[in-house]
């Protein structure tokens, strides 16, 4: 059985789907709740800047890896079991 | 968003005497935390490398440790966002008529209760601890004779000072309702 890399990629990016979600929902609380003032702006400003530096540093890493690349797995157990 | 000058159904005269947070101790201690989470794979990765070289280089397992390492950080920055949500949203406003209490119980769940201070009948505050007592932060109890009997600060820097704010405030609020009630009489 192939084991193509590119489904660990999917549930990365599933992952990133419900990241993305919790990640608009807390700038939401905290532009609509929080006071009007420095903290507030400069914070969310942090939140927003930092995340983005953490996606770029990660799909620098991502691209290049070849995702296309299929990785056999239990092709060994049917090849050593004689009664296979 | 919250204007310090709009306050919820603001009074006629009403002033604000005192916005308080939880400590910044507590703030403080939410950011070691997130640094330890930091360093930690940091530190796995650096035994990982002198144990099993080969795992870092592997055709399956590059591309998972790159996968999990970048899931990791975003999520616990996430957390620590919550984190500090969490603890700024959580705000006391004292005035001269009322204590506002707002309270942000984690996502879609906020309460904010005012409690008048003619309504006020006992101020007290807590310091326990080592980190407490050094760093002078605690907790306040006000009774109140409102339905909501007591609320609480919690945490908050120099619970002393805070108390004796209050206690001013409730009395001179007393007094005033008092002249009023003589002068309507």
């Amino acid at each position: 059985m192939i084991l193509q890399l590119k489904y660990f990629l999917y549930v990365y990016y599933a992952f990133l789907v419900v990241w993305f979600l919790f990640f608009l929902i807390s700038i939401y609380h905290i532009l609509k709740f929080g006071f009007k003032n420095f903290t507030t702006f400069f914070m969310t400003f942090i939140f927003i800047g930092f995340a983005l530096i953490l996606l770029f540093i990660s799909f620098n890493f991502i691209i290049p890896i070849d995702w296309k690349v299929g990785i056999s797995i239990f092709s060994d157990i049917f090849k050593s079991n004689p009664i296979f | 968003m919250i204007s310090i000058n709009r306050l919820p159904n603001k009074l006629p005269n009403e002033k604000i005497i005192k916005i308080i947070r939880r400590d910044l101790f507590i703030l403080f201690k939410k950011i070691l935390f997130l640094i330890l989470l930091i360093i930690l794979p940091l530190i796995f990765f650096y035994l990982l490398i002198f144990s099993q070289s080969n795992l870092i280089n592997g055709e399956l397992t590059y591309p998972l440790i790159v996968l999990g390492t970048s899931a990791y950080y975003l999520f616990i920055w996430l957390f620590f966002f919550f984190s500090f949500i969490d603890y700024y949203l959580d705000v006391w406003i004292i005035t001269n008529e009322r204590i506002i209490d707002i309270q942000q119980k984690g996502f879609f769940s906020r309460v904010i209760s005012e409690h008048k201070l003619f309504r006020i009948q006992d101020v007290t505050s807590e310091v326990h601890g080592f980190w407490p007592t050094v760093l002078k932060y605690g907790d306040v109890h006000v009774q109140t004779a409102g339905t909501i009997q007591r609320f609480y600060f919690h945490q908050i820097p120099n619970p002393g000072p805070v108390r004796d704010i209050i206690i001013k405030l409730v009395q001179r609020k007393k007094k005033e309702v008092v002249k009023e009630e003589k002068h309507e009489a």
